[in-house]
């Protein structure tokens, strides 16, 4: 690339990780949350349970 | 019932699995084409007769630039509705449309600044485009941060609302910057009206990457709204509904 090479690459570096992490992100913290959620929910039913 | 249509867009249940099931096309199909835009634009494009192939920043720098103009709009938008009409919806658009913009307008500042380096020999200086795209940054900053300055948070709702419409001001300044200031920036080379400068070998595969990154846009919107659909209405029957029949 002429000597260009290594800020094309740079570039291309940079825009991959951070549009990756941006998509990887989201997804990730959607299926913690989900797990959390699904953690609370059981213990309330079976506190219910408990209850009834 | 003629309004029907948009007070559905008011409904958490409705826009979570309306936004799932879109979701499950769109992303793949963004992803795919950002690849096939930047394999078409590193690999198949003609190198520039000036810049040689630091041109080829361009295939990047120019779409998160322009999506993230868009996205401020975007953001203002859903603050006006969430303002007007009060739709949470809306209001979590906003929020989840400023760290989106703010990394968007990083890259481009990012990319901007290695292309600057092997073609003005700098890679910073503080012309009319670039400090203008330093205050579109720090504007969906500044929402954010404002968002969690507050503990009221149909006050900081308010407040990051008043705030995006106030900072849409800058958004014609950057784009008109190069025209109305003598700045080191070149104009712009893709034109609405008249030819554009820039040859259709390396045109192509820049609109093809406009469009993918746009794509991935709203696809990262709707993975940051439900992601905030449901933390903020994990107490309601529709989100238990959603993560127990998940499995």
């Amino acid at each position: 690339m002429a000597g260009h090479g290594p800020y094309v690459w740079a570039s291309y570096a940079a825009f991959t990780l951070v549009l990756g992490a941006m998509i990887i992100a989201p997804l990730w913290r959607l299926a913690a949350l989900k797990r959390r959620l699904k953690q609370r929910y059981v213990a309330l039913e079976k506190a219910q349970a408990v209850k009834e | 019932m003629a309004w029907a249509w948009f007070h559905r867009l008011g409904s958490s249940p409705w826009i979570y699995r309306f936004s799932g099931s879109l979701l499950g096309y769109l992303l793949p199909l963004a992803m795919t084409l950002v690849v096939v835009g930047s394999i078409w634009g590193l690999a198949f494009s003609p190198p520039d007769f000036r810049q040689g192939n630091s041109y080829r920043i361009i295939y990047i720098h120019v779409p998160v630039s322009v999506v993230s103009l868009a996205g401020y709009y975007v953001m203002a938008i859903a603050g006006a509705v969430s303002l007007i009409w009060r739709l949470k919806v809306a209001d979590m658009m906003m929020r989840v449309a400023a760290p989106i913009g703010a990394a968007l307008t990083f890259l481009a500042l990012l990319t901007g600044a290695v292309w600057g380096k092997p073609t003005w020999g700098t890679y910073w200086v503080w012309d009319a485009r670039i400090t203008s795209m330093v205050v579109l940054l720090f504007l969906y900053l500044g929402v954010y941060a404002l968002y969690e300055a507050y503990d009221n948070k149909a006050l900081a709702s308010k407040a990051c609302a008043i705030l995006s419409l106030v900072g849409t001001v800058n958004i014609p300044i950057i784009y008109k910057s190069v025209d109305w200031w003598y700045s080191l920036h070149q104009p712009a080379s893709i034109k609405f009206t008249g030819g554009s400068t820039i040859d259709p070998s390396m045109l192509y595969p820049l609109l093809l990457m406009i469009f993918s990154v746009y794509l991935l846009y709203a696809c990262l919107l709707l993975m940051g709204l439900r992601l905030t659909l449901l933390e903020t209405e994990a107490k309601t029957a529709w989100a238990r509904k959603e993560v127990m029949g998940a499995q």
